[in-house]
């Protein structure tokens, strides 16, 4: 049935990120766009080496230039980007498009166990050129580049050799984002009657292997909840965790003790700890038999190889529990969700390796916890305002629940938050060699970040209108997704308050900027905090918004080495000081890559700073959030001084990536 | 095997919403605890110690309990009390074992433990599942990765005839190398399937002919020739078929495979075959321009059910309607106008048959939907009538369920209903009465007793509605429980308990899933069984060693219970008892 209902998808730990998405229909699919010429396009298909690709379906849709990211490879355009029903090649990797009007178009091709087809790829996760076409004309020179993707296999084992079935294996890609190293869930595999596993399809890069463990518990009472309804809301508020199977009532068959239900059990060991013994369970472990994430060994995996015989040894463990109560400085926090993870997965929580929900008075019982550094973390999401509700949704046959906000309507905008404050706690426990109990944890109130926005020059300042439509948000600044701030919309005067929110690194984005106006800077104390980091401890009130009506432009042209204008390189913007290539978040308008378009490129409102500037070839920019490779290419690096306000122009040849 | 959950980042535990109210929720009591021990070996096929086996045993008194073996297969339970156990044993690739049971994933005997017994000779013996595994290609004969592929069981449907049951729980793409494994399959008859491959509506295809690519790149090379049209040219839309083991599009023609116990097979090869899918274009007459939203269903009907898929869209103001990427198959197109339920409806329903890749063209005639208008009686000896017959959930329920009414049946204080925007079609009738807050848990309740349309009795049975019809209904409610009980004597005379008694329905226009009227029980200690509020009619009534609850909705097996069964006819709440003799 077709809805207007207006969703948004609830973040992980922390406060909701708003993306508003109608719900598909389930109708036909639209109509392709009709707007015919004479124009013709034909081409190949190749892998890298040149040979032929057959049976890959190529698509055209009308488009724009993208630019590389890590971990970004892009999708065939969508059916309403689609100007023809898409092809597939022939034995010698032939395809055509013919009755095309004049414009520029994006040619992708897809098939299974391949990666990266897009025109004008030269990495498998690379920038995609466009093909222009004049009215009537013809284009025989197409070439889209495919990859063998990668394979990473092996199997599970216990300490005695034995195949240990149906364990699910995670596959963890690791890439440097904001100049840190971040750890992204990548797929994941059940092993087979032989303990195997086998990744394919992958993009290449470094991965880890990890057989995450999590058991969760829940107060008997609970059992009680038959339907979502019945739920209290600080169940879901606080269940945006990452360790939880979904969980299913005819699972609660088991009391664990202390009047609580073991919700998910543990891989081939008995379904329960008995009173306060050491419970043997298989723990979490990382390739090749590690507790944390920091001990696992990298596995680099290359285009068209398979890395096999990757194989994880889980011994049979003694496992302990962590007990004790969390406290709130008003009621107790009850039905609240106590997420126990490993301490060096604290930036990337992959899962949880116990999750344990609050009693009536508090108390929570964490089982099957091995030896280890760990944290305790609650945090429970303010209530969206007005007719908005979190929602769960997404579960059955095996799969999770998702944690949404429901409500508003596309005429009343996004979502909002209550004013609800925001309550956390993140507490390091350690487990030796038995129970750990009387754990008091102390759920502690979110902190605002309050200021007001100043337009600095002679254009008409905003309407009011204007106003609502200027968004501001905190950005984790090691660019996790993980603890992003849901954005709030600037009052009619210019002042903007943050949702509650969990104390940490930020950077204060703005989006939606005024007409004429462009935003420059969020001053506090004499700093930026748009683009250095702000450590959030408590409440902020005097943030300076300033918006400028004559930023600042570097614009030019990259040639290569033969001195004509280079279609397929990158340019990287960065700052001299080495200090700045950290913690930079994902929208950072100090250190960024543009695309180049037919041998040009544009940066727009650099702040004020001393800067190098670089082209390289698209293949050379795999990682370049990675601090190292900035170092490398810094030598190489123009100088370029932007002042506020200024616009300068440059030429720059391509270097190669020493 | 459990399987863990994909923990995303948004992932919650949750309440599942889907399960149905419980009579009892499971709230916690002291589990009682006693002196009995149950202690045991766990051995694969060939007489080996299975060591980190699961071992499970469930009292009849709330007592769950697991441990896994040691390294010798041994496992033991303390502290228990008396009453009877099951006990079950699992480990992954091999399909669990009930002890006492005759094959795996079937219910076993368990243990009847008495206060203080020690019982210490338990074996149980896991048998290696048998494994299906193979290589999908694709039309050039290379290896195809990412394509789903389903395991089914092969067995008869309740109307007698072949089908395949899809094994849950084992869906999974082809890796890398276009290779499946489905393992832990206990022995039987089974066969491999794929799903579309480009799955949904956007997913097809064209696929030039040579001498469309010949022509393009004839043009490139030679600037000055005109665009022109090819000799040949295939303007039709492809996608990958479903493919049955080894290459049948129809999945009752799908080869079958025998998987003896612990078998493997690593030569299941399925070839996947791109076809011309196709569309449907048409248009609603009689459409007016205040007919606002009418809404479409486009309803597959595969021989074997499982495949049927519904897809719901809207017509355009215009009355025209578009539905692409088409399988070639059996199809009911179905329009209906909002209100759906309404005295205004108009609806049109039309069977498409759908070939290789040509466009079907279809008109649809609106016509005013019908009313069925009814009656309910209630035909009391102890209970008096509910005081709210409003209340009354009056449940119509068209076969193919392209138009469900439920909920639309409108019932007022003195019983009389009415449902409108009835289309054509088969449907079913059927009532209950809601249980008030303080009911006592034990009948006397309400039950149907009959359902007459027009003058037949259609109890439990389907019925067509004609167009311009105006049927009439009378819902019968009895407050009358049959009972039929019984013990199982072996031929000796002794009692038996080892047993499952089926009861079930001689005519087999009855046989339908979740049927009242089909019934399985488990005598207790003593032999005992019951059944109670079976509809009055003519039953057969048989035991049996062996049951899985998926043979009551197979033929074969109600067939092959049927040979051996015993007739009894049971009338409005009759009590009867029946002993049931078997064996010599």
């Amino acid at each position: 049935m077709r809805s207007m209902a207006f969703m948004a998808k609830a973040l992980s730990c922390a406060v909701a990120s708003v993306l508003a998405a109608s719900l598909n229909a389930q109708g036909p699919a639209p109509a392709a766009a009709q707007a015919t010429g004479t124009g013709l396009i034909t081409g190949r298909v190749v892998d890298d080496a040149g040979a032929p690709i057959p049976s890959a379906i190529v698509s055209i849709g009308r488009g724009t230039p993208s630019a590389a990211g890590p971990g970004q490879p892009q999708g065939p355009p969508g059916p309403q980007a689609r100007v023809s029903t898409p092809g597939l090649t022939d034995a010698q990797g032939r395809f055509f498009f013919r009755d095309l009007a004049a414009g520029s178009y994006n040619l992708s091709a897809t098939k299974p166990g391949w990666l990266g087809g897009s025109f004008g790829r030269t990495r498998p996760d690379g920038s995609s050129r466009v093909v222009t076409l004049g009215d009537g004309a013809r284009r025989g020179d197409i070439s889209i580049t495919m990859w063998k993707a990668a394979t990473i296999a092996g199997r599970v084992i216990d300490e005695q050799s034995d195949p240990i079935v149906g364990a699910e294996v995670r596959l963890v890609r690791q890439t440097y984002v904001a100049g840190r190293r971040q750890a992204a869930f990548a797929g994941r595999f059940v092993t087979d009657d032989r303990g195997a596993f086998r990744f394919p399809g992958l993009a290449p890069g470094d991965y880890c292997v990890v057989v995450p463990a999590t058991i969760a518990s829940q107060p008997a009472s609970s059992a009680a909840m038959n339907s979502l309804g019945d739920l209290p809301h600080s169940y879901l508020q606080t269940m945006t965790g990452v360790g939880i199977q979904s969980n299913i009532p005819e699972d609660v068959d088991l009391t664990a003790g202390n009047d609580r239900l073991l919700v998910s059990h543990p891989l081939g060991t008995s379904r329960g700890p008995s009173g306060d013994a050491a419970w043997l369970t298989y723990p979490a472990t990382f390739f090749p038999s590690a507790r944390t994430l920091s001990a696992a060994n990298v596995i680099h995996a290359i285009a068209g190889r398979e890395q096999s015989a990757i194989d994880l040894v889980v011994p049979l463990t003694k496992t302990y529990q962590v007990s004790g109560t969390l406290t709130a400085s008003d009621a107790p926090p009850s039905f609240h969700a106590v997420h126990l993870m490993l301490a060096d997965l604290a930036d990337n929580p992959l899962f949880d390796v116990s999750t344990a929900v609050t009693d009536g008075a508090g108390a929570f019982t964490s089982y099957g916890v091995p030896p280890g550094q760990y944290l305790a973390r609650v945090v429970r999401t303010p209530y969206p305002a007005g007719d908005a509700r979190l929602v769960a949704g997404g579960a059955g046959n095996g799969q999770p629940m998702s944690v949404f906000i429901s409500g508003g309507s596309p005429a009343s905008g996004p979502p909002r938050l209550s004013d609800e404050p925001l309550a956390y706690a993140d507490q390091p426990i350690t487990v030796i060699d038995r129970n750990v109990k009387d754990v008091n944890i102390a759920l502690r109130q979110g902190v605002h970040v309050r200021g007001h926005a100043e337009f600095l020059g002679a254009s008409t300042p905003p309407t009011p209108a204007q106003m609502r439509q200027t968004f501001v948000t905190l950005e984790p600044a090691n660019g996790q997704a993980y603890g992003a701030i849901m954005p709030n919309a600037l009052s009619d005067d210019g002042h903007f308050v943050t949702p509650s929110s969990w104390p940490s690194r930020y950077l204060l984005r703005v989006t939606g900027t005024p007409p004429g106006w462009t935003f420059k800077g969020a001053m506090y104390q004499g700093r930026d905090v748009s683009e250095s980091p702000l450590a959030l401890s408590s409440d902020i009130d005097d943030i300076a918004l300033t918006f400028t009506d004559h930023p600042s432009k570097i614009d030019g042209t990259v040639v290569g080495d033969d001195g004509k204008p280079d279609l397929g390189a990158v340019v990287l913007l960065f700052p001299v000081d080495a200090a700045s290539w950290v913690d930079y978040g994902r929208t950072s308008r100090r250190v960024r890559s543009v695309p180049t378009t037919a041998g040009a490129f544009t940066l727009t409102n650099v702040p004020e700073g001393d800067y190098l500037l670089i082209a390289i070839s698209d293949a050379d920019a795999t990682d370049w959030q990675n601090p190292a490779i900035l170092q490398k290419l810094s030598s190489l690096a123009e100088h370029v001084h932007v002042a506020d306000g200024q616009a300068s122009s440059i030429s720059l040849r391509t270097k190669r990536l020493p | 095997m459990k399987l863990f959950a994909l923990l995303a980042l948004c992932s919650v535990a949750i309440l599942d919403a889907q399960s149905p109210a419980r009579d009892a929720s499971p709230t916690p009591v002291a589990a009682p605890t006693g002196t009995g021990v149950l202690v045991g070996i766990v051995k694969d096929s060939d007489g080996q110690p299975l060591r980190r086996a699961l071992v499970t045993i469930d009292g009849d008194m709330r007592v769950t309990r697991s441990t896994i073996t040691d390294d010798d297969g041994k496992f033991s339970f303390g502290a228990l009390p008396a009453g009877r156990f099951t006990i079950s044993a699992e480990k992954g690739g091999y399909p669990s074992v009930s002890y006492g049971a005759k094959r795996p994933g079937r219910a076993g005997s368990g243990v009847l433990l008495t206060d203080g017994q020690q019982v210490t000779d338990i074996a149980l013996t896991l048998a290696r599942g048998g494994v299906l595994s193979g290589k999908v290609y694709d039309d050039r004969g290379q290896p195809m990765p990412g394509v789903p592929v389903q395991p089914w069981e092969i067995s008869s449907s309740l109307s007698g005839e072949r089908t395949l049951t899809y094994v849950p729980g084992n869906g999974i793409p082809t890796d890398d190398r276009g290779m499946y494994r489905f393992y832990g399959l206990p022995p039987g008859e089974y066969t491999v399937g794929t799903t579309w491959f480009y799955s949904g509506m956007n997913g097809d295809v064209r696929v030039p002919t040579d001498a469309e690519i010949s022509a393009a790149f004839a043009l490139i090379n030679n600037p000055a020739a005109a665009l022109s049209a090819p000799s040949a040219v295939d303007t039709r839309s492809y996608n990958f078929a479903r493919v049955y083991f080894p290459d049948a599009l129809d999945p009752l023609a799908a080869a079958t495979i025998h998987l003896s116990a612990g078998e493997e097979r690593d030569d299941v090869d399925v070839h996947m075959q791109l076809r011309p899918m196709s569309k449907i274009e048409g248009t609603i007459a009689g459409i007016e321009a205040n007919s606002g939203f009418v809404e479409m269903v486009l309803a597959r009907k595969d021989r074997l059910g499982a495949l049927n898929s519904t897809s719901f869209w809207s017509a355009k103001a215009d009355g025209s309607f578009t539905t692409t990427s088409l399988g070639p198959g059996d199809y009911t197109i179905f329009a209906r106008t909002h209100p759906p339920i309404s005295e205004a409806t108009m609806f049109a329903s039309q069977d498409v048959t759908i070939g290789s890749g040509d466009p079907v063209s279809v008109t649809l005639t609106l016509q005013p939907a019908m009313t069925l208008t009814g009656k309910l009686v209630f035909d009391g000896v102890i209970l008096k009538p509910p005081p709210d017959l409003t209340k009354v959930l009056v449940r119509f329920s068209s076969r193919g369920g392209l138009s469900n009414n439920n909920g639309a049946a409108k019932v007022d204080a003195a019983g009389n209903f009415s449902i409108d925007g009835v289309s054509t079609g088969s449907f079913t009738l059927g009532a209950s009465v809601p249980a008030t807050g303080n009911a006592t848990p034990d009948p006397p309740r309400w039950s149907v007793a009959s359902v007459v349309v027009d003058g037949r009795d259609v109890t439990d049975l389907p019925t067509e509605i004609t167009q311009g019809a105006s049927p009439s209904a009378a819902i019968t409610f009895t407050d009358q429980v049959s009972e039929l009980s019984g013990t199982v004597l072996t031929g000796a005379g002794q009692r038996a308990s080892d047993f499952f008694v089926v009861v079930l329905p001689a005519d087999r226009r009855y046989w339908s899933q979740q049927s009242r009227r089909i019934g399985s029980a488990r005598p207790d200690a003593t032999g005992k069984f019951i059944f109670r509020g079976l509809p009055a009619g003519d039953y057969r009534i048989a035991a049996t060693t062996d049951l899985i609850p998926g043979d009551l909705s197979d033929a074969s097996a109600l067939t092959a219970l049927l040979n051996q069964s015993t007739p009894v006819t049971l009338a409005l709440g009759e009590k009867r008892t029946f002993d049931l003799k078997i064996g010599g």
